[in-house]
């Protein structure tokens, strides 16, 4: 039982870690750091109105 | 064992400290980059150098009453601090008492199965899509179910001054209706039926400042059902929206998603913690008794119900139906909110199996050991919530022209109201990094300013609510109809895409034309514009009954009254 209960805490938490890890790491190497934005975009001011989001 | 029992078992000496210091490490990674002066503008967080106390402040004009009495609270603390203090207050209060409400609810005797619950609370999905989308309010009542739950058990079991304790634990929950709900819910669960009417009777008092307008108002009941599907949860990887919502995620803006909820593996890993916690949710009931432990568990698991409903087509056929036909359904409609009631019995019972499963583990360092994992768990699902977001959330300063504009309407002593322009409530400026954020100006005005609350969700129109809207859009081309409206001036706001709608009309003189903003002022006297509404006499009846309770429950738990009662003291002792 307690190899049992061992492993499962190592392999979840060991998956957890790393796919944290991995996106963390993604996220701070990405150029627009996950800033939801296209900065390029120059908005024509009268062109539609502004989304509040998208489902 | 009874309830409220071991939560009183509180460490001791250095180790006390230990909860405290992890709650604030939680709210400084999470909010470091933003706690310098400036605002932060994202979505529907607005706040303003210092706002005005207006009639719509208190829900007595013509939009819906959403952020009552939350703007009129924000009034008042900007009059003694200024508002983007008032703004990382807020924010930081939400994520540390968050985390030390979770961890002090937990009833052991150990410090790090605290922390673990601590972290599993307030490190979550919930918190961060909540925070990206600027629901500071939805934010704070959050943090107060863990306080509100635990002051209900103290309730239960006849603790002298729960009742004031629960009260004032309530306060910042009812700012807005969704934290109203949420906080009436969770305190009627945890002080279970014997209790029922004193705190339903509280909460309807403590609820009154929204939900006399928010009932009585005129458009109580125009709520577009369109929002229902516009706004209901929604699936954020693989795995199904009811997964996605077990793991507090699913917030209907995919825009606000942190990336992290798209790693592939995370729909296992939320299962796995379920899983966990469910087993954990066992202890729960052995240490709290049975009654209070299945009140949380129902209480979690009615969350879940309510924020999937609109995720299946029979549910969102009802919701619409509901929202359609009955006045103040409409609050339902942003579905994942909710499931709030569900993040208690997740943070405790998987904070309790982590505990379990490490006395399972005989060797010196496993129990530590899987308190070590199952405290970094939340953080390694959701690492994006540091940092704000990795520089989601940043702070700004409003351009000068800001400032000049509210200084000349401040000084105009004549009648009328601001529409702003482009009509919609979304903008997006350079000088916010084009940032979609709610249109500022009710909050930086000194008077009245109508908005068109008409909202383009993923480019498809949800109608609003304010009856003003279409009269005043019709108006538009025409000066002398929109004074007959009740408006005097015209706010455009440049730089952001919307719809103009009309020229501006011929003979509105240019007060200030700024690189953000150009002031027009419509010639004419305006017409006072008296919204039809409920009367005012009612409403300000229910907030001096919410103030009443508020001030005695303050006196209540201040004075040394139920200190004296020998009785009283003994119970304090079992």
């Amino acid at each position: 039982m307690r190899l049992i209960i061992g492993a499962i805490v190592a392999v979840v938490g060991g998956i957890a870690l790393a796919s944290g890890v991995t996106v963390a790491v993604n996220l701070s190497s990405a150029p627009d750091k996950g800033i939801n934005i296209d900065e390029a975009r120059t908005p024509d001011p009268w062109a539609g109105a502004t989304n509040y989001g998208t489902p | 064992m009874t309830a409220g029992a071991e939560p009183a078992a509180r460490p001791v000496g250095a180790h006390r400290w230990v909860l405290p210091a992890v709650a604030l490490a939680v709210a400084l990674a999470v909010l470091a980059p933003v706690l310098g002066r400036g605002f932060v503008l994202a979505y529907d967080m607005v706040f303003a150098p210092r706002h005005t106390l207006l009639p719509d402040s208190l829900g007595l004009g013509s939009m819906l009453p959403r952020s009552v009495p939350s703007d009129a609270v924000v009034a008042f603390a900007t009059w003694l601090v200024p508002g983007d203090i008032v703004q990382k207050l807020a924010l930081a209060a939400a994520l540390f008492f968050a985390a030390l409400g979770a961890g002090r609810l937990v009833p052991t005797e150990s410090v790090g199965t605290r922390v673990v619950a601590a972290l599993a609370y307030a490190w979550s999905a919930y918190v961060a899509e909540r925070l990206f989308i600027g629901h500071w309010q939805l934010l704070l009542a959050y943090a107060c179910l863990p306080w509100i739950f635990r002051f209900g058990l103290d309730l239960r079991q006849g603790v002298p001054k729960a009742g004031a304790r629960l009260v004032l634990a309530s306060v910042p929950a009812v700012l807005t209706a969704p934290g109203g709900i949420l906080a009436a819910l969770t305190a009627m669960a945890a002080a279970g039926r014997r209790r029922l009417p004193f705190v339903a009777g509280v909460m309807l008092v403590l609820n009154a400042p929204w939900l006399l307008p928010g009932l009585l108002h005129p458009g109580a009941s125009a709520a577009s059902p369109d929002g229902v599907a516009a706004f209901a949860a929604r699936a954020e990887n693989w795995g199904t929206a009811v997964v996605t919502l077990l793991g507090l995620g699913g917030v209907w803006n995919s825009e606000v998603t942190p990336v992290s909820r798209s790693n592939p593996v995370l729909p296992l890993l939320t299962l796995a913690m379920v899983a966990a916690a469910l087993l954990g949710l066992r202890v729960l009931a052995h240490r709290w008794g049975v009654a209070p432990a299945r009140a949380l568990v129902l209480l979690g698991a009615f969350g879940v119900l309510l924020a999937a409903l609109p995720t299946f087509p029979a549910g969102t056929a009802l919701m619409r139906w509901l929202t359609e036909h009955g006045p103040g359904f409409a609050v339902l409609r942003d579905s994942q909110r909710w499931i709030a009631w569900w993040a208690l019995p997740l943070a405790l019972g998987f904070a309790l199996a982590a505990e379990a499963a490490g006395r399972w583990l005989t060797t010196t360092a496993g129990p530590r050991l899987v308190l070590v994992v199952a405290a970094l768990f939340p953080i390694a699902l959701l690492p994006d919530l540091a940092f704000a977001g990795f520089g989601r959330l940043t702070t700004v300063h409003y351009p000068p022209d800001w400032t000049r504009v509210r200084e000349i309407i401040a000084a105009d002593p004549g009648p009328g109201d601001v529409l702003t322009l482009p009509l919609g409530s979304f903008r997006q400026f350079d000088w916010n990094a084009w940032r979609t954020q709610l249109d500022p100006a009710p909050r930086v005005l000194t008077r009245p300013t109508v908005l068109d609350d008409t909202l383009f969700v993923g480019g498809r129109p949800v109608p609003g609510e304010d009856r003003r809207i279409p009269e005043l859009r019709a108006a538009l081309p025409d000066a002398a109809a929109l004074t007959r409206a009740g408006i005097t001036w015209l706010l455009l706001e440049k730089g952001t895409a919307g719809w103009r709608a009309a020229p501006i009309p011929p003979g509105a003189v240019t007060v200030f034309d700024g690189r953000w903003l150009t002031l027009y002022r419509l010639p004419g006297q305006a017409h006072p514009y008296n919204p039809p509404g409920p009367p005012a006499a009612l409403i300000l009846s229910g907030d001096l009954a919410a103030i009443i309770l508020i001030a005695s429950s303050l006196l209540w738990w201040g004075l040394p009254t139920g200190k004296l009662s020998p009785a009283q003291r003994t119970r304090t002792r079992e």
